[in-house]
Parts: C-alpha cells; structure tokens; sequence
C-alpha cells in the first residue's frame, strides 16, 4: 500500500476513536442531566457530592461511575440495540422475558413454592377470621400460560396450571375459588387480544372475559351495562422496558366508561374525591397504564349511582384489578379496593374492615405471577 | 477503575489522552505517572500508597544493587537484592496468603487464629513480580538501574498494565520509558488493539459469562452431564477472552501513548499439546517464571532429575501465584506434570499421531484445567468434575442443557472462530484485495461499530466483572 494511503488510513482510524469517546464525553457534559428515566421506571444517579470522606471510602467514584453510566447519551437508544444483537444472536430469553410470536413479550415463570404456600395460607387465615363473610377468589394467569403458543419452541419456563392446581388445592373450603383460564383461551382464539403485547398485564378487553367468567361463577346476572370506549394508542409497557427492542409492536390500550353510571371514587388515605377512575395525566407518559387510578393505592372506595346491584363489595387486589374496575363499578354500588402492599399500618386490619362495613361480598383478584412473588399477604391478618 | 466501564471511555481516557498529547514532552511521564495513581487509587484510594511504597523500595534497592559502580563493597548489592526479594514476596504473602495459611493451620491443628480479613490489593501479583525483576536485572547487570524515580514510577504504576498485565519487565520498556516517540501509525494501531480487546470482554467473555454463572448455580437437581461441560466449556472461553481481551486492551492503550509492550496470549486454544499451548497462554507469565525461577534453580543443566523437580517446583508456584486456594495449586500442579510427561515422551508420541488427535487431546486438558480452576469451593469442585463424568446420579441431558445449547448455539460459533486466526486471515486476505478500502474505510468502520456495540453493552450490562481483578 502506498505510503499516503496508509497515512490517511492512519489519520481516520485515529479520528474516528477521538471522536467517538471525546464526542460522548462532551456530550453527557452538555446535556442536562436527568433525574427520572421512564424506560428504566427509576430515579437516574445524580453528580456525587464531593467530601474526603467520601473520597477515601470510595463513595465518591463510585457515585461518578453510577453517575456516568447512568447519564450516558443515548442510553435508551443504546440498551435497544444490545437488545436486538443479543436476539440475532438467538438470545430469546433476556432480562426474565421471552421474545414470542406475534410480537408478543412473556414473563418467564419460576414457581416459588414457598411464597405460594405463605400467601394462600394468609388468604386461608382471612377466611377463618371471617367465618361469616362471602369470600371468592379469581386467580388470574399470566400471558405466558394463556397464550403458551406464543412462546419459542425450546423454553424452561414453569406451567402456572400446576401453580394453579396447586392453590386450588390448598385453600380452604369456604373460599370459592375460580381460574378464567380457559375463558381466556377461548377468547384469545376468537381473536379477542386479551393480554398487551408489551406490557404484563391484562387488557380491559381479557379483564372483561374474567369479570364476565367470575359472574357467572359467582352466580350473579350478566352485566348489562353500556359503555363509550377511548383508545390509548402507542403503549409500551413494562415487559418492552425489560428488553426493549426497536421491532416492537406498539399496544393501544382501551378505557372503558359506562355511559348511565355517576361514580364519587375516594381515595381514602388522601381523603381526596374524584369522578373517576381514570387519571388522564398518564395517558401522554410511558406509564399508560397508571391511566387507571393513576396507580395503586392502599384503600380506593367507589360509590356508583348507576350500578346493576346494591351491594357492597370489597376486593383485595394487584394492578390486573384496576383495569376490571369499569366492569366492577357497574355492577356494584359500593366498591372498595385494598391494595395489601399500601394496606399496613391502618386502624382496621381486613377482617375488621369486613366486619365493621357490612362488606356483602369479598373478592381476591390477583394474577399468579403476583402471589408466586408477592410478599405482603401477611398483611392481611 | 476497569477499562470496559462507561467511566473510562468517557471520562478518563478522553482526559488522559487530551492533556498527555497537549503538554511538552518533558511532562508526559508526569501526566501518566499522576493518572495512573487516580486509575489505581479509584477503587482503594489508600493501597495506592503500598505501591508508591514498593516503588520507592524498587528505586533504592535497584540504585543499590548495581554491581558496576565504582567502590562500591561486594555485598551492598547482594543485600540490596536480598531486601527487595524479602520485600516484594513478604508484601505478596502477606496481602494475599496470609488468611490461606491462617485458615488451613486452623483446620489441621484445630486453632482459632483470627483471620485478618484484608482485601487484596488490586494488582499487586502484577506488579510485585514487575517490580522484583527490575531488581534482579539490574543486579545482574542486563539493564542499567533508574535514577529518575518519576520514570520508575511511571513505569511501576503505568495504568494500561498496572491491575491485570500482561507482565511488562522494565528491560523491555527502559528506553521507551526514557525517550519515546509517539506516531500516527502507532496511536492506529492502539486504537485497533484496544477496540478489539474490548470487544472480546464486552461481548464475548461476558456474554458467555452469564451462561458460566448460570450453569454454575443450577441446583444439583436440574444438572446433566451436558450442563456441566457446557459450562465448564463456557468458562473455558470466558477467562480466554476476559483476559486476552484485557491484555489487547492494555497493548492498545500502551500504543496510544508510545509503548509497546510485548504479546501476552497467541491463540492458546489452536495448540496441539499443552507445552504448545502454554508457549501460547498468558506468555509474560511463563517467561517470568521461567527467567526468575526456573533457571536460577538450575534449569534443564543439572541432569534430568534436577529438571523434573525444577519444572514441578515452577508449576507448584505458577499454581499458586493465581490464587491463595487449594484449588489454583491442583491446577499448577496439574499442568507441571502434564507438561513433564510430555516432556519425557508424550511430546515425541504426539508427533507421531495425527495433528487433529493432539489437538483434541489438548483440548480436553485444557478443559479439565478450567474445572480445576474455575471453583475455589472444593466441595462445588468435586461435585462438578462428578457431574462432568456421570458421577453425580444425573441425567446424560435434560430440558434445562437443549435450552441452553438452543440459546448459545450461534454464540459457540462466534466464539470458537474467534479463538482461531480465522478473523485476521480474512482480514488480511481482502486488504490485499483493496487495500484502501480496507485501510481507509472498512477497518475504520469495523472498529466504530465494534465501540458502538460495545458501548451499547455496556449501557445494558451492570454486570461486567473482570476475572483475573482477583490475581
């Protein structure tokens, strides 16, 4: 090679090194740092403060490095792309998520027999404090046990059925235990989209077919009510964020409002009114589907003047509740939710509640994947 | 601080380079010299005085043991050499062995002696070993003793090499210490060595990695025959390319401001016998022991019993200087007598056999070594090589292996091309093809897609440790 061509080389090789780590530096120094990231869900590392101290016990380059790497430009764009290589590499499995047909994400399951075993015993002792009351319990699976022909053909992930047996088997006789799992089936192969493709949640549209599915156990009349639906398109949920890939199928998400039903929902904690159950400040955010109740809360009440049954109804519940409470709503006229993970130190433990409200109705929504990890049930008692 | 850190690409590197290439010549070793003590000092801000320590030592004993000075009484240097050898293996034993002697004398004699508990510095295996034979050079009169201490300093503390190697002996490095001469090409070639140095650690030594941990805490119940080697093979390419990776990385860095420092691996894994392969695995650590220890003792000139113990005694060391654990002496002396038997006949058999045979043959040695050397817990040792040869009462494969093989299949395949010299031919064949769009533009953007991968893996990876931090 000639000698002026082996130069110029030279000279690029260098050029684009220098550029590259002195462009990244200059930068994340530019930029504004930020203090929220909503792809990660967590407060981002901010400059270290500086003190000998700190200096002599690391503290304080450690905070830097936390401090760079959580700044770096670019750091959404660039976990997409470590994303997408690992998947050529056939890496469908990253970060607990499987990469499914269809778009579809799915949450690898790893039963944890020893959480089961806590929590259904917490439900168990509720149903022995409150002899008389009327206790139900919709266990909902997952996306990775209803739509399990979505998954890739080699996978390790754990079968919920057996989870599910399992709880069946354990609870105690007067909770009326109920799984929609082939109602969810059943409607996924009719063409309903009833869980994100994104997101581990369930749609308003499968909240509807387990709803649906509970009444009919429970032996209530069908719901009757009417409802406007509002589409939220362009959700990405939190399986995305788990392994976010630049393919990925964008979700919409339904809200459903009854159109003859009037509600007071009461936070109860913050002893603050609204007129609904949703919190449209969500909508425009990567957090689409705190649009319900704009998140959990430790006690929601919710009074509907338009509902099919006056009753009071009260149900301890995850998120997957929250999405099935247009549905709820008007079917009851009184509805309260507690949310154990918020539920903790309150005047009235549950059973009290129960008793003290004249509750007619109690009913435990949660997902499997939910009360295989979850570790607040002893709060119930 | 580690190289493959979003910190070092974009804060210290850049300011590093910047200020070394903007002062006056006279200041460089300055400007590397007071980095590389914030490179060290990063992580343990207070070992960095133990280096200055052992640097100072380094400086007085090495002025001391030069034999040549006039006047100077026949055994100033012999004491001078006598110190700096008690010093640096006092501090080694100290820092890295104590707790070892101290538990395993609880154990046999049943004593309670407390353990100090201290926390290894890093490096210290480095560049106790790099200062030491500074020493004993100059005590033999190859290289002459340096009267600046900055450049010994800078020498000692040098930060592409300070914490991992490869073993840069001051011999080599001397004049390049005193008066370099930093070019174009050579600052090209940094940036290609480091650029793939860290490519082989970012995504390939911890991609594989995760597959090594995982498998390594699989409950015994979801074990197979298949998992265990899968995972020992694993670990097999993972320490390959965490270190060789590490040591391009510093290779490169050295080039970029005006070193060259001598090759630490050449394509290990293509050997067709373990002497071949340990003329080709971590090469500055060899030639250390066999410069400093092996012949000192005597070498191969004091007939062929005094060999076999000699070539034990290296190994024995060699073992041990990886680690304070039973398990890294297994393997020193694993590899000793492997290396003995070839010596005596094995060697002249191989030659005899197809090359294939010796290849596999060392293959599986090699593999078998990692087993030894990847588990310091004896009892997760002994259960692995179990496992490895059907002993532990489990399944010849099960669901868990074909998942795994499934996912790492395409991975394997990178891995096993890139232990080979297969890259580079290609690369060398199309550069002879064109050799301006090679040089120009393919090579430049390779190596930017390689930092932007590397980048992005890092920004997705919180887990990157480096494997030989421990040594």
């Amino acid at each position: 090679m000639d000698k002026k061509v082996e130069k110029i080389s030279q000279i690029i090789m260098v050029s684009v090194f220098l550029i590259f780590i002195i462009g990244f530096a200059v930068w994340s120094f530019l930029l504004k740092d930020r203090e929220f990231s909503e792809m990660e869900n967590r407060n981002l590392a901010q400059f270290p403060t500086f003190s000998w101290r700190n200096l002599k016990d690391g503290t304080f380059t450690d905070g830097l490095e936390k401090y760079v790497s959580d700044q770096l430009p670019f750091k959404d764009e660039l976990v997409t792309l470590k994303t997408d290589a690992d998947r050529l590499l056939l890496h469908d499995l990253q970060n607990g998520v499987y990469f499914g047909k269809d778009g579809y994400y799915l949450q690898d399951y790893k039963e944890n027999s020893k959480q089961i075993e806590t929590n259904v015993g917490c439900i168990n002792d509720l149903a022995k404090l409150c002899p008389d009351a009327d206790i139900s319990f919709m266990l909902v699976p997952n996306s990775i046990s209803v739509m399990d022909d979505k998954l890739p053909s080699v996978n390790t992930t754990d079968d919920q059925k057996e989870t599910i047996d399992k709880v069946k088997g354990m609870l105690e006789e007067k909770v009326k235990f109920y799984c929609p799992i082939n109602d969810l089936k059943e409607a996924a192969k009719d063409g309903t989209q009833v869980f994100y493709k994104t997101d581990h949640h369930w749609t308003s549209d499968g909240a509807r077919v387990g709803f649906d599915g509970l009444m009919k156990f429970m032996g209530e009349d069908e719901l009757k009510a009417e409802y406007s639906v509002k589409e939220i398109p362009d959700f990405l949920g939190t399986l995305y964020s788990k392994a976010p890939s630049a393919f990925t199928e964008k979700d919409t998400m339904k809200l459903y409002t009854d159109k003859n039903n009037s509600m007071a929902v009461n936070y109860v904690d913050k002893n603050e009114t609204k007129d609904t159950i949703f919190d449209s400040s969500f909508e425009e955010k990567k957090d689409k589907y705190s649009t319900f109740f704009g998140g959990n809360f430790a006690n929601i009440n919710i009074k509907s003047t338009g509902a099919q049954q006056d009753k009071k109804v009260l149900i301890l519940k995850d998120s997957y509740a929250n999405c099935a409470m247009p549905y709820f709503t008007s079917m009851y006229s009184d509805v309260t939710m507690i949310d154990m993970r918020y539920y903790h130190i309150q005047p009235l433990s549950v059973s009290e509640y129960i008793k003290q409200n004249k509750i007619d109705k109690v009913i435990l929504l949660y997902n499997v994947d939910f009360l295989n990890t979850d570790n607040n049930f002893v709060w119930i008692d | 601080m580690l190289f493959s850190s979003t910190v070092f690409l974009f804060l210290f590197l850049p300011a590093v380079l910047i200020l070394y290439y903007i002062v006056p010549r006279k200041v460089r070793n300055l400007i590397l010299f007071v980095f590389s003590l914030v490179f060290y000092a990063w992580g343990e801000p207070v070992y960095v005085f133990l280096m200055i320590g052992s640097t100072i030592v380094a400086y007085i004993t090495g002025l001391l043991a030069d034999k040549t000075v006039k006047g100077r009484k026949a055994w100033v240097p012999k004491v001078s050499l006598l110190v700096a050898i008690l010093w640096n293996m006092g501090l080694l034993l100290f820092f890295k062995y104590t707790d070892f002697f101290i538990n395993n004398a609880n154990d046999i004699f049943g004593l309670h002696i407390k353990v100090l508990g201290l926390k290894l510095p890093i490096g210290i295996s480095f560049y106790s070993f790099q200062t030491l034979s500074y020493v004993i050079d100059v005590y033999r009169g190859d290289v002459a003793a340096q009267k600046n201490y900055l450049t010994l300093g800078t020498y000692v503390a040098l930060f592409p090499q300070l914490i991992a190697g490869p073993i840069v002996r001051y011999k080599d490095v001397a004049l390049q210490l005193a008066q370099r001469k930093e070019t174009m090409g050579q600052f090209a070639e940094g940036v290609k060595r480091f650029s793939i140095g860290l490519g082989k650690k970012v995504l390939l030594a911890n991609s594989i990695g995760a597959l090594f941990d995982t498998i390594s805490n699989t409950p015994q119940s979801d074990m197979s025959v298949t998992a265990a080697w899968l995972g020992i093979i694993a670990y097999t390419f993972q320490i390959y390319f965490d270190f060789s990776g590490y040591s391009d990385m510093a290779i490169g860095l050295g080039k970029m401001f005006g070193f060259d420092f001598l090759e630490n691996f050449n394509y290990p894994y293509i050997s067709d016998s373990i002497t071949e392969f340990w003329r080709r695995w971590h090469m500055s650590l060899s030639s250390w022991f066999r410069d400093y220890v092996y012949i000192p003792l005597g070498g191969n000139r004091k007939g062929k019993f005094r060999q076999c113990v000699n070539i034990m005694i290296v190994w024995f060391l060699t073992g041990f200087w990886h680690g304070a654990n039973w398990n890294f002496m297994i393997w020193g002396v694993y590899f000793g007598i492997i290396l003995l038997c070839e010596k005596l006949f094995l060697l002249k058999a191989l030659t005899r056999i197809p090359k294939v045979i010796g290849h596999i043959y060392a293959l599986i040695l090699i593999v078998i070594g990692w087993g030894i050397f990847a588990f310091d817990d004896f009892g997760k040792l002994t259960q692995n090589f179990k496992n490895m040869f059907g002993f532990g009462g489990i399944d010849l494969i099960n669901h868990q292996a074909v998942a795994w093989l499934a996912t790492y299949a395409v991975t394997f395949v990178i891995l096993i091309a890139a232990s080979t010299p297969l890259i580079k031919k290609i690369g060398t064949f199309v550069k002879g093809g064109f050799p301006a769009l090679y040089s120009c533009f393919l090579q430049p953007v390779m190596v930017l897609g390689l930092l932007v991968l590397c980048t992005a893996y890092l920004a997705g990876n919180s887990f990157n440790p480096f494997l030989y931090f421990r040594f």
